[in-house]
């Protein structure tokens, strides 16, 4: 076990090896009358497993893994007045459980409901129509349509810019053998990671935990079932057409951008690598900055629409702008010159001290509830760091730094443009 | 000065200040910052609801000694990445402005800045509250044009979500008087009629007429909660405020149920059917509308979720909602269009067993178990204790958890079946596509 103790937080942190090659983070919260789970599987949509991709399949798996032999285990998670939720991301699954103080039978049936791959064809065909009706919600969603019409624009046809859930045909032609396989490959206890967050015994807990493990995936060694393939770094595509217009039924025209993130090597760890980034579009764009005062004055950010987020994991980064606006293209125009001079105009140097202490002040809150601290660890996680480093980066982190992030990102950037225009009267006929 | 403790919730320590000031202390060492929120709470109604949502839009555009949103959001920036924030809500037939100021706790800041940290976000807000930026008696003008444009903007973007478009459209069909369907918004016409000489009227209306409540919570002692309540008492006009009274909504009864169907450019049809219910006039019914909403579609585990979704498979999203301070309740669901009458189908259906007592023993303990949970899990979110304790004071109701959680436990599944008999179907609106799935338009 291994004790890691922030200063500044006064919280701890304790990394232990259960077993099998599966980790648990925990985070304990004197006090809390919740206890946060999350057990993470590095299986997401950016994964390949024998030369075919996991767009459409991880999702699917997620799905299936609540429909057990017995019935849905929702329910009985539900017995024990516990919530349950999964979600499917680029590079992994996260199944996420809220109880009370008593969690040894509901971290028991967290562990069951991850690695029992229980799968039956009737479910699989329900759970298709299931996720059909899902794609379906958000396709009517503009953020949505906006949101991977710009990731097609920066990354052309690979994975990243795939819907998870996948589309009609690849569902379809998914087979229960197929999903079994992948289960075997990904849902092994060394290829997983529990965050814990509550208020419990550090030992207690890890023996709970030990025991759930023991329980649930004795049949798993740490070599069993084949390579789990690493994931690739993604590149950026040598799209010609990074411009695309959409018309949706809309109210007004809408304006979105992509920057993604060229791996031209910041020497920065992943973690101040996301801190710099965001640092730089605060300084540069945030509500304080010039810029947007500029941008708002002028009526080109409208209602309360704006957003500007940073997106860093260990394959990929980018980083997106999006507005509604009456004139997207002069929207665009200025943020383009903003982000791309910014450096050379601003430079900041005046800056950094509030946005550093802004930043400062948002981090410290991320660990105010155990659900904060459970996605703080997850973050830093994947990250391949821990989550107090967050607090330590701040201070460490100089203008050069923040210099290199924006090279990479935004200097003679090439972004992805999606403008979500109204339906006209034609476009109704 | 008098102070007079009332009734409330438990979790937090309730006095009124008079003159219409109610203080809210929620003391807890498990916070990393320290919130305080200032509640305006007024009548929703034509045209001020519309004045109320650009006043508190104005607040963020700076004060007299901060003229400018720049140095109004550095300000907060200094003060070690404050939160900040000025909205509006609706809570029964109440308008709410909400001021909220959240600082990090003393500890976690230079020790030279510890002293400074409380009243620099105390006097930030009297400075946003009592002196917005104005140029004599009216608003900045060329803000307010900013932000009336920015508000009708943000009136219009409702119709982007199409979910929350079907579910207001559906409201609007409903037999309920058209006031009780206001968003918290306003009209685009009451927006546009706005200047800043009305709204800068409007604004001292609201400093003396608005019941207001302060609530401090985090890392703070009783005696640094007395000085800010003073302090916030000390701002406001001499104000004579009437006794708070019971919210004034009721459950309409409708005459009739009107079904509507809207052509749209949709992938997926957007399902919505409106109910009135009576509001509740005790903790127990209104623990009952609670567990109504669990057992029918409030829960992933619900008669809905399990029928529609997880036997039918017709759906991934349906759900229902239960507004018991507006007697509202909404079933609302992503659907196609062909899906639409066996959907229907399942909604009446899965009513009428509840109105016949018709509940599954699991479904009744495991929905039991979940609210107990919830109730249990608010001692970790602040944010759900001040909405407890507000609506305890709203409805005049004594919501505290305790009670909650004895009525939830002896209530019997007839109860249920007697308020399922009592809901009304007023209004079922069809938001269905013609765009086929997976089309891009």
């Amino acid at each position: 076990m291994k004790r890691i103790y922030s200063p500044v937080l006064d919280e701890n942190l304790y990394m232990v090896d259960l077993g099998l090659g599966c980790t648990l983070w925990a985070m304990p919260q004197l006090g809390a009358r919740q206890t946060m789970a999350q057990l993470q599987v590095g299986l997401g949509a950016l994964h390949a497993f024998g030369g075919a991709s996991a767009v459409g399949i991880a999702h699917l798996i997620e799905h299936l893994l609540f429909q057990k032999e017995s019935g849905d285990i929702t329910d009985r998670f539900a017995a024990l007045g516990c919530d349950i939720n999964a979600s499917t991301g680029l590079e992994c699954t996260e199944f996420s459980l809220c109880c009370g103080q008593a969690f040894e039978e509901p971290l028991d049936l967290l562990f069951e409901l991850v690695f029992d791959g229980y799968m039956s064809d009737v479910g699989l065909q329900r759970e298709r129509e299931i996720i059909l009706s899902e794609i379906n919600l958000y396709r009517d969603d503009p953020e949505w349509v906006a949101y991977y019409g710009g990731l097609v624009g920066a990354y052309g046809d690979q994975p990243i810019a795939r819907e998870i859930a996948g589309e009609a045909a690849l569902l379809n032609a998914i087979k229960i053998s197929e999903l079994r396989r992948w289960h075997a490959a990904y849902y092994r206890p060394a290829n997983t990671c529990l965050f814990l967050s509550g208020s419990f015994s550090i030992r207690d807990v890890t023996a709970i935990c030990q025991k759930a493990l023991q329980r649930h995936a004795p049949s798993f060694t740490l070599h069993e079932g084949g390579h789990v393939e690493p994931l690739k770094h993604v590149k950026v595509a040598p799209v010609s057409d990074r411009v695309k217009t959409r018309h949706l039924p809309l109210r007004g025209p809408q304006a979105h951008m992509v920057f993604p993130a060229r791996n031209v090597g910041t020497g920065l760890s992943f973690i101040k690598r996301e801190l710099a980034l965001e640092l730089f579009l605060d300084m540069a764009i945030g509500p304080t900055s010039d810029a947007y005062v500029a941008l708002y004055e002028n009526g080109l950010i409208g209602g309360d629409t704006f957003s500007a987020e940073v997106y860093v994991q260990q394959t990929y980064g980018y980083c997106t702008v999006g507005v509604e606006t009456p004139a997207p293209d002069d929207f665009v125009r200025a943020v383009q010159s903003i982000l791309a001079n910014a450096w050379n105009e601003c430079g900041f140097s005046e800056d950094l001290q509030r946005a550093r202490r802004k930043m400062f002040g948002r981090l410290v809150r991320s660990f105010e509830t155990p659900e904060g601290c459970l996605e703080m660890m997850s973050a830093s996680y994947v990250l391949g760091g821990h989550p107090f480093e967050y607090i330590e980066a701040i201070d460490a982190l100089t203008l050069t730094d923040v210099e290199r992030a924006w090279n990479e990102c935004f200097f003679d950037a090439k972004p992805s443009i999606v403008y979500l225009l109204p339906l006209t009267d034609r476009d109704h006929v | 000065m008098e102070r007079t403790a009332v009734r409330g919730v438990p979790d937090f320590f309730d006095f009124y200040l008079g003159r219409g000031l109610y203080v809210h202390w929620l003391s807890t060492q498990q916070c990393k910052t320290l919130r305080l929120e200032l509640i305006l709470s007024v009548p929703l109604r034509r045209p001020d609801s519309a004045r109320l949502a650009l006043v508190a839009r104005l607040f963020e555009r700076g004060t007299r000694r901060l003229p400018d949103m720049q140095r109004l959001h550095r300000a907060v920036d200094d003060l070690y990445g404050a939160y900040f924030a000025s909205d509006i809500s609706i809570l029964g037939d109440r308008h709410l402005l909400h001021l909220t100021i959240e600082t990090l706790a003393p500890r976690f800041v230079h020790p030279e800045a510890r002293e400074e940290l409380l009243p620099g976000a105390l006097e930030l807000m009297r400075q946003i509250l009592m002196e917005p930026d104005a140029e004599g008696a009216s608003f900045n003008a060329a803000y307010v044009a900013q932000e009336k444009g920015a508000l009708q903007s943000q009136i219009n973007s409702l119709y982007n979500d199409k979910m929350a478009y079907a579910q207001w459209r559906c409201e609007r069909e409903m037999d309920v008087p058209k006031a009780e369907t206001l968003t918290p918004f306003g009209t685009e016409e009451d927006v546009e009629a706005c200047d800043g000489k009305s709204l800068w009227d409007f604004h001292r209306q609201l400093l003396r007429e608005s019941e207001v409540h302060l609530y401090v919570s985090g890392p703070v002692d009783a005696k640094n909660v007395l000085s800010i309540a003073d302090q916030v008492q000390n701002w406001l006009p001499r104000r004579e405020i009437g006794p708070p009274r019971r919210s004034s909504l009721e459950g309409a009864q409708p005459a009739v149920l009107r079904h509507v169907f809207e052509c749209g450019e949709v992938s997926q049809g957007k399902l919505v059917c409106g109910y009135v219910l009576q509001r509740p006039h005790t903790v127990r019914d209104y623990v009952a509308m609670l567990l109504l909403n669990a057992l029918w579609g409030g829960e992933g585990t619900s008669m809905l979720n399990r029928s529609v979704r997880e036997e039918k498979g017709l759906c991934y999203y349906i759900e229902s909602q239960v507004d018991p301070l507006r007697g509202r309740c909404f079933v609302v669901a992503g659907i196609d269009r062909s899906a639409y009458r066996e959907t229907y189908g399942e909604v009446e259906k899965s009513l009428v067993e509840l109105q016949c007592g018709a509940i599954d023993a699991d479904s009744w303990l495991q929905t039991r178990a979940l609210l107990a949970h919830r109730l249990a899990g608010l001692d970790d979110d602040r944010e759900g204790l001040l909405r407890l304790n507000l609506r305890s004071h709203i409805t005049r109701l004594p919501l505290d958890r305790s009670a909650l959680k004895d009525h939830l436990f002896s209530l019997r599944p007839e109860e249920i079946a007697t308020l399922a008999r009592g809901m009304a179907q007023s209004a079922c609106f069809f938001l269905y596509g013609n765009r086929s799935a997976g089309e891009s338009a």
